[in-house]
């Protein structure tokens, strides 16, 4: 063996141990002590790779891994191919699955679902999470792979794709319920606890997929889409919400009236009647009112602005809307009336606040510092002290 | 002789002065009449008010003697119309109407002299048992496909699905839960929740084919802790085991601890309450029976170790009232038990048989058998309800025990319209009116009606 190729064949194994290092669920790396000629075949590496990864011996694992990583990706796939081979055992199978997740891309995506066997799911979540994070394409490879698989191996890419935790993986989520109704009702679950943890607003895709099942009264994952709808907090669904108050169904009526508590923050249970009429008089400010509010909040008259925000302040629909037009505000000349911007934006309780909210605490005026602090203690339900530090650290989060 | 001469006033002049005064008394005695008048109007104005503060602070009493029935495990109702209960000079009476969910509206009218009022407040008989959580795990509820999780009221008598409905004691208040997500159903079977389904505030529910969940399946807004178990310590008793020869073991009653108790095949060991009982290692190998008899009192379990029934072990409450018996776990650490060189799991559940009471193992995960209906609740860290299990949820341990001292939590208060009763139209003081007619009212303290007692 030539130095050139054994040269390689280090910065390959470090290359691996990084990529083990940054993993989610790397192993413990062992320290390589001094010049050791590693004789093994991408063959020989994965055969004992997987041979030590049953044992449960995690550091013969990374070793192996690592002496695999060293090939080229070409032959470390052919490998996971023949893997992939339906006659092939299932601890094969969940190796390379494991080999996939350190060192695999987007175009090896391909090859998780053949890998896949019954009761691997976790193993193959891993895989197709850590692809995807590695990979900024593996999204659209997962779209167009997701139709052509087993509804347990779509479930899978599901929640793999929730663990990115990102707006593209609610979007994709919902293309995904859309076009494949077997894995809808979970994949909408899931989509409402993401959107629920991200900044709002949801992407719009997503609520308008989201709004569709609810207004298509029927469908098996009407109630999984109330909850998502509820999560989501869009004010769009309000009506749709209002009508299945109306149904016989008892759980479906208690998932509405909690969807519409939810988006309004009002407590009006489950009373269509209640519910329609504080709807009727939202929708009338938004079309008589609402134009003149947003005018004044921006006057350079004083009064008309505190006018203008005690009013807005009052309102429940559309409170991401709301509370992006009263943002501004909060760096508004007068301290009085930023600190009544926060006030406002306190009992709109709407996420996308907080950013403005956190930029607020930096204000030199006491008044408006604190009402900022209140506010965004209010809106994340987080108890944190008034650090603007803090509080950027969590709305990063 | 000179007489004196009399001046008399003239003929036309005569009786004058006795007109005007008259005039003049008639007019004091008017002015005097319409001051009493006004007076008297004054009084009654004043004594109307004061009636009717005092009838306001009478519904009061009766709302505060309702309330303090219901945390003595009363129904609320104090009185009846027909029959008012007395509080110092006025009366009252109190209803009691179920709202469900352990609520409760208490609607008291209260009577004193001419003064009327009626208030009404909806309480909550919460309780912060264990057993109001129904099925719940810490970290995850997986209910498998064909498991049925249903309600029933053990205060109505056992569990029944009665013949097409008939006399079933079966309900649709069913509670399962999670801190964080909540699986139920599978791929195949139908699988049926009579009742909430609701993950955690971050978690999610994920339902399999053919499921259904009648109750709401919308997320928890706060996480509930579930405290770790606080052990009682007493006397140590060694430990008991059963064998072929000595087949039937009764534990005795009382407050004791053990190293272990130990059934073995074709025996026996029977606890019977009232007991409290701290354990190690409860271990019921196959053939073996554990039973506990709670007709004479309750029975309280807790295993510190190890909790193993193992396959083919049978388990019995002999129709228990599932407040009575509570078996707590508080081991949480999987180890080698038996000693077979294999990890054990804190609680091993393969029994047959019933279990009505609370199951209780906030450190540990609990997978409950199909061969196991459980009549009651049970929480754990992670808890399972297998394939083709039952479930059925007491909802008596909704409300608070008599052994807790939660109180009735005040939902809301307002004033509402007399009621349309005889008594409340009498025109006067209604006490005097009752005990003019013979009917003596009895004091509120011996007034109230217990549970399953309507008044008539």
């Amino acid at each position: 063996m030539s130095d050139s190729s054994t040269w390689a064949r280090r910065r390959g194994a470090w290359i691996a141990l990084a990529i083990l290092a940054l993993g989610p669920s790397a192993p413990a790396v062992p320290s390589f002590g001094g010049p050791k000629v590693d004789t093994r075949t991408p063959a020989t590496a994965f055969a004992e790779f997987a041979a030590s990864r049953s044992a449960g011996r995690s550091d013969a694992a990374a070793e192996a891994l690592a002496s695999l990583a060293s090939f080229p990706h070409t032959l470390v796939r052919a490998i996971l191919e023949a893997a992939a081979a339906p006659d092939r055992g299932a601890d094969e199978a969940l190796a390379a699955l494991a080999v996939l997740e350190h060192l695999g891309g987007a175009r090896d995506l391909a090859l998780a679902p053949l890998l896949w066997r019954a009761g691997a799911e976790p193993e193959l979540e891993r895989a197709v999470l850590a692809i995807a994070r590695r990979d900024a394409g593996s999204l659209s490879v997962l779209e167009g792979l997701a139709r052509a698989v087993p509804a347990e191996v779509r479930l899978t890419f599901v929640r793999a794709v929730e663990g990115l935790g990102s707006l593209a993986a609610v979007s994709w989520m919902a293309r995904c319920a859309e076009r494949m109704p077997d894995v809808r009702p979970e994949t909408l679950a899931r989509i409402g606890r993401l959107a629920q943890a991200l900044p709002h607003p949801a992407p719009e895709d997503a609520l308008e997929f989201v709004r569709g099942v609810i207004a298509g009264f029927g469908s098996d994952a009407l109630r999984d889409a109330v909850i998502a709808a509820g999560r989501m907090e869009d004010g769009e669904s309000i009506p749709h919400l209002i009508a299945l108050l109306a149904e016989e169904d008892v759980g479906l009526r208690a998932d509405a009236a909690w969807s519409l508590e939810r988006i309004s923050g009002l407590q009006l249970r489950d009373r269509a009647d209640r519910w329609a009429a504080w709807f009727e008089v939202e929708l009338e400010w938004w079309r008589e009112r609402s134009d003149s509010a947003f005018y004044e909040l921006e006057s350079a008259d004083r009064a008309e602005r505190t006018c203008a925000l005690l009013e807005i302040g009052g309102r429940r629909m559309s409170r991401d809307r709301l509370s992006l037009r009263v943002a501004p505000l909060l760096q508004d000349p007068d301290p009085t009336v930023a600190q009544l911007a926060a006030q406002t934006l306190r009992s709109l309780r709407s996420k996308v606040a907080c950013a403005p909210l956190v930029l607020a605490l930096e204000r030199p005026e006491l008044e408006v510092g604190l009402e900022s602090w209140r506010a965004l203690r209010a809106i994340t339900g987080k108890d944190l002290p008034r650090d603007v530090e803090v509080w950027r650290a969590m709305c990063a989060r | 002789m000179k007489l004196m001469k009399i001046q008399t006033a003239p003929s036309s002049r005569r009786g004058s002065a006795m007109i005007a005064a008259l005039l003049v008394v008639f007019a004091v005695a008017t002015l005097s009449m319409i001051h009493v008048q006004l007076d008297l109007s004054k009084a009654r104005e004043q004594r109307t008010a004061v009636d009717t503060k005092r009838a306001f602070y009478m519904a009061e009493a009766g709302l505060a003697e309702a309330f303090h029935g219901v945390v003595a495990g009363k129904s609320g109702n104090v009185g009846t119309p027909d029959e008012p209960a007395r509080f110092a000079n006025g009366i009252f009476f109190t209803t009691a109407e179920e709202e469900g969910l352990g609520r409760v509206t208490l609607t008291s009218t209260g009577m004193c002299g001419a003064g009327r009022a009626t208030l009404s407040i909806v309480v909550e008989r919460s309780s912060s048992a264990v057993g109001a959580m129904g099925f719940f795990g810490d970290e995850s509820v997986s209910i498998e496909a064909s498991a049925l999780v249903d309600s029933y009221d053990s205060r109505n008598g056992a569990y029944s699905a009665g013949l097409l409905g008939i006399g079933a004691n079966t309900g649709t208040q069913a509670r399962v839960g999670s801190n964080d997500s909540l699986m139920v159903g599978g791929a195949n079977g139908s699988t049926i929740v009579y009742g909430d389904a609701q993950p955690g505030p971050t978690g999610v529910l994920v339902r399999g084919r053919n499921t259904t969940i009648t109750g709401t399946t919308a997320p928890f807004l706060t996480s509930t802790t579930l405290e770790a178990i606080d052990v009682p310590t007493y006397r140590n008793q060694g430990s008991i085991a059963t064998s072929l020869l000595k087949p039937l073991v009764t534990v005795p009653v009382g407050e004791t601890a053990y190293d272990e108790l130990h059934v073995g095949a074709l025996s026996k060991i029977v606890v019977t309450g009232p007991a409290r009982i701290v354990v190690q290692n409860l271990i019921v190998d196959s053939l073996g029976e554990f039973a506990i008899d709670a007709r004479k009192g309750p029975v309280e379990i807790y295993v510190t170790d190890w909790l193993a029934m193992k396959s083919g072990s049978r388990v019995s409450t002999g129709g228990a009232d599932p407040r009575s018996v509570s078996l707590l776990v508080s081991a949480d650490e999987a180890a080698d038990h038996d000693g077979n060189g294999s990890i054990d799991q804190p609680v091993v559940l393969a029994a047959t048989g019933s279990f009505e009471g609370t199951l209780y193992a906030p450190g540990a995960a609990v997978s409950i058998p199909s061969t196991l209906q459980v009549f009651g609740a049970a929480s754990a860290k992670r808890l399972t309800i297998k394939s083709g299990a039952k479930m059925h949820f007491d909802v008596s341990l909704l409300e608070a025990g008599e052994n807790e001292t939660g109180l009735p939590r005040l939902m809301g208060w307002r004033l509402v319209e007399l009621p349309n009763v005889p008594v409340v139209k009498l025109r006067y003081d209604a006490l005097r009116n009752l005990i003019d007619a013979g009917l003596a009212p009895v004091k509120s303290a011996t007034a109230h009606f217990d549970i399953g007692i309507f008044p008539p």
